[in-house]
């Protein structure tokens, strides 16, 4: 087989990955800063965001189907393709969630906050660290920084349950912060979906690296 | 401007009708693959490119094939072989020369060196271009028949590209090698394009799809689907090229 | 039981049959060991008995000594020599172009006139040559006998060419005209080269036939027992000649002279063959 193509293709092709993943990132980060200001100019930016990894993961998939169809790829190549498939997908989807956050805040541009936003963007920073140590992962091929993921993972399932219960508490008392409340409850729970998801996207690539399957929740 | 064109091309061996009208373009400097079950006609369409045929005398040809946009029927055809060159199934390195002679013989005998010197740089060109040298720089005197399958496959290589053709036509070059000296000429290919436009007949069609800038799918004497390999491989737009590479043929 | 007692039957039968393949070829080659043996057991006193001298001197008086095939020898290179001269070039011209050119009408018809010719019987050959040559010029003569030989070498010659070149595979015709040779450059310069110990072997089979053959010598060389060699047109000895002359004569010691002959003709066949058949098994495509 001509090696040095298919490992043209896998290197095309993990690039592509960093890049939706650098995509992902700020996709993420600029949704709450975008709902933490207000700022409906950086929602916009995240609409823009998510319409890139829609590219970004088509032509992944592409490239990835192609290769499938002419090198028959087997072993460490094909656990590469696999995973690098999954991976696309699940940060689209993410995409897709951090543009329904930016999607708040441009629908309500105009009213304040009812409360000053701690703990999401704890949430964020977690996520945005998960992602960087996918990343390192799928760069240098090694798994060491996704053993932390589950921990992580955790955090933000714990984050959530803490704001589950205080949003709660605020609409008990004033019955007419329900709907923004509510808002929020929903911001929480995508980012809640979020570090599933990516804590997921780390289980594939140590599958990739090392052949061994693991469950992250 | 392609490096081969074929128009309206048909080959009869006697009354048996082999090459059905096909008309199709090779660009230059690409591997073109030529794939198709055995029997298909695809060794008869190689070898109508430097008109080889003509060594059967039942063989007859009519339409067009144009090389680099001259009708090779207007050409002597010793000099289209010298511009299109050859290498085989079994690998044929002629028995009785030495590993050197096998290469210096075109040179040689089609007078394309003035001197030994010459002749000698000639055939290292050659055996570094087929990725040989090294293997057999110090035993260029060997009887080349010494050498292992895939080398004296390469070593058919050197001796086409010695006579410095334009286009080089393989005809399933890999079908009686292992798949370490297989995996060593597709990477040989794969270099090769960029110096000289390459036709590939191949009965593998995971050859045609690793090598393949373009495939040609040909069944019953006739060009059924000719594009893209990724194209060919992804997306068949014929039903008959989907069954034959999904394996569902016949 | 009845599986057990076929087993024991086939076993049975394959003995037999084995026994009898080793019993017939034996009968096959008893005789050719009995001709080898008894032209060793009476020619080899004579040999050691006249030492140089038998295979240098000439024939003696009836009765007397032993004397020498000396004439008989050196016209039997002349005659292989000279025939060789005459027949190899056109054995192998022949044989080529019925190779490159099967489907020719000439070809075919090359092809099966080398056959009949390989069958010919050889005493019509040497009265063929003795009308055309022998007659005209009025005596025996050594480029008669070379003559009549060269017609019996050419069609083994001929045939073992165009066999050697038929036998080469296809392939490397077509890579040698893929490589833009004409069809000169294909025949002489890589496929003849490529049958080269074929061809060998054809010629050496040739010259040995040749070198054994009695009849067409009879109308033609005419023999010579006490000149060595008198010129091209002059009447020449040959070994089998001698040997057939001599084994007619009522005198003991040309019968004796008659076996040295036999074993030095038998000693110089199988300095050809055995080279040969050596030589054989190392061709290799």
């Amino acid at each position: 087989m001509p090696r040095e193509v298919l490992d043209r293709i896998i290197e095309d092709i993990r690039n592509d990955v960093l890049k939706l993943s650098d995509v992902t990132k700020k996709a993420v980060y600029f949704s709450i800063e975008a709902l933490k200001e207000k700022n409906v100019e950086k929602a916009d930016m995240v609409y823009r965001l998510e319409e890139e990894s829609d590219l970004l993961n088509l032509d992944i998939e592409n490239k990835i189907l192609s290769a499938a169809a002419r090198y028959h790829p087997v072993a460490g190549d094909l656990r590469f393709f696999h995973a690098m498939m999954k991976v696309s997908s699940n940060y689209e989807r993410i995409c897709d969630l951090a543009q329904k956050i930016a999607e708040f805040v441009k629908k309500s541009a105009e009213k304040p906050l009812i409360k000053p936003l701690i703990d999401i963007p704890k949430m964020r920073d977690i996520i945005i660290e998960m992602i960087e140590q996918n990343e390192y992962a799928i760069k240098n091929h090694t798994t060491e920084p996704t053993n932390s993921l589950q921990n992580m993972d955790d955090k933000i399932d714990m984050l959530y349950e803490q704001i589950f219960n205080e949003l709660v508490g605020i609409m008990v008392k004033d019955p007419k912060t329900v709907p923004d409340a509510i808002d929020l409850l929903f911001v929480a729970r995508y980012l809640e979906r979020i570090g599933d998801i990516v804590a997921k996207s780390g289980a594939r690539i140590v599958y990739m690296i090392e052949g061994r399957r693991v469950w992250i929740k | 401007m392609n490096a081969i064109e074929t128009i309206n091309l048909n080959v009869y061996y006697g009354e048996k009708h082999v090459i059905k009208n096909i008309t199709m373009n090779i660009p230059k400097n690409v591997v073109f693959t030529i794939m198709g079950p055995s029997g298909c006609g695809k060794s008869t369409l190689l070898r109508s490119f430097n008109r080889l045929l003509e060594l059967n005398e039942t063989a007859r040809i009519t339409g067009d094939i144009k090389l680099f946009g001259e009708s090779i029927f207007d050409m002597d055809p010793r000099e289209l072989r010298k511009r299109v060159g050859m290498v085989f199934q079994q690998p044929n390195p002629f028995p009785h020369l030495s590993i050197y002679d096998n290469v210096a013989i075109g040179p040689k005998l089609n007078r394309l060196v003035e001197s030994k010197e010459e002749l000698d740089k000639l055939v290292e060109w050659a055996l570094k271009k087929a990725a040989l040298w090294d293997e057999v720089k110090d035993r260029l005197n060997d009887p080349a028949t010494k050498l292992s399958g895939g080398q004296q496959q390469r070593l058919c290589i050197a001796r086409a590209l010695a006579i410095k053709p334009e286009v080089l036509l393989l005809d399933e070059p890999t079908s009686a090698l292992d798949p370490v000296s297989t995996a060593k000429i597709e990477s040989l290919l794969i270099e090769l394009k960029k110096s000289y436009t390459i036709v590939l007949v191949t009965h593998n069609m995971q050859q045609a799809a690793r090598v393949g800038d373009y495939t040609a799918f040909i069944l019953d004497g006739e060009l059924i689907e000719v594009g893209e390999t990724s194209q060919i491989f992804e997306n068949p737009r014929d039903r008959r090229t989907e069954e034959y590479i999904t394996g569902r043929f016949g | 039981m009845a599986v057990d007692y076929n087993i024991d039957a086939r076993l049975i039968k394959e003995k037999i049959f084995i026994a009898l393949v080793i019993l017939l070829s034996i009968l096959a080659i008893v005789p050719l060991f009995h001709i080898l043996f008894s032209v060793f057991y009476n020619g080899l006193p004579v040999l050691l008995k006249g030492g140089i001298n038998f295979l240098t001197g000439t024939l003696p008086p009836p009765g007397e000594e032993l004397g020498g095939i000396g004439p008989a020898l050196v016209g039997t290179f002349v005659l292989v020599f000279l025939s060789s001269l005459i027949g190899l070039p056109i054995a192998l011209i022949a044989g080529i172009y019925a190779a490159e050119y099967p489907t020719s009408f000439l070809g075919r018809a090359t092809k099966l006139l080398l056959q009949i010719m390989m069958e010919f019987p050889t005493i019509l050959v040497g009265l063929f040559v003795m009308q055309i040559l022998v007659i005209p010029l009025g005596t025996y003569s050594a480029i008669a006998g070379a003559f009549a030989l060269a017609i019996i070498m050419m069609p083994y010659v001929a045939v073992t060419t165009e066999e050697a070149l038929r036998e080469i595979p296809s392939t490397y015709r077509e890579a040698a005209f893929s490589l833009g040779f004409s069809r000169a450059q294909v025949v002489f310069k890589v496929l003849v080269k490529i049958a080269k110990r074929g061809i060998l072997t054809g010629v050496l089979i040739g010259l040995a036939k040749v070198a054994g053959e009695t009849a067409p010598l009879l109308f033609t060389a005419g023999g010579s027992t006490r000149i060595y060699f008198a010129g091209i047109d002059e009447p020449i000895g040959a070994i089998p000649l001698l040997i057939y002359q001599l084994i007619q004569q009522p005198y003991e010691n040309y019968h004796q002279i008659a076996w040295g002959a036999s074993l030095v003709l038998m000693l110089i066949f199988l300095a050809i063959f055995i080279p040969l058949r050596l030589k054989l098994r190392e061709v290799r495509l």
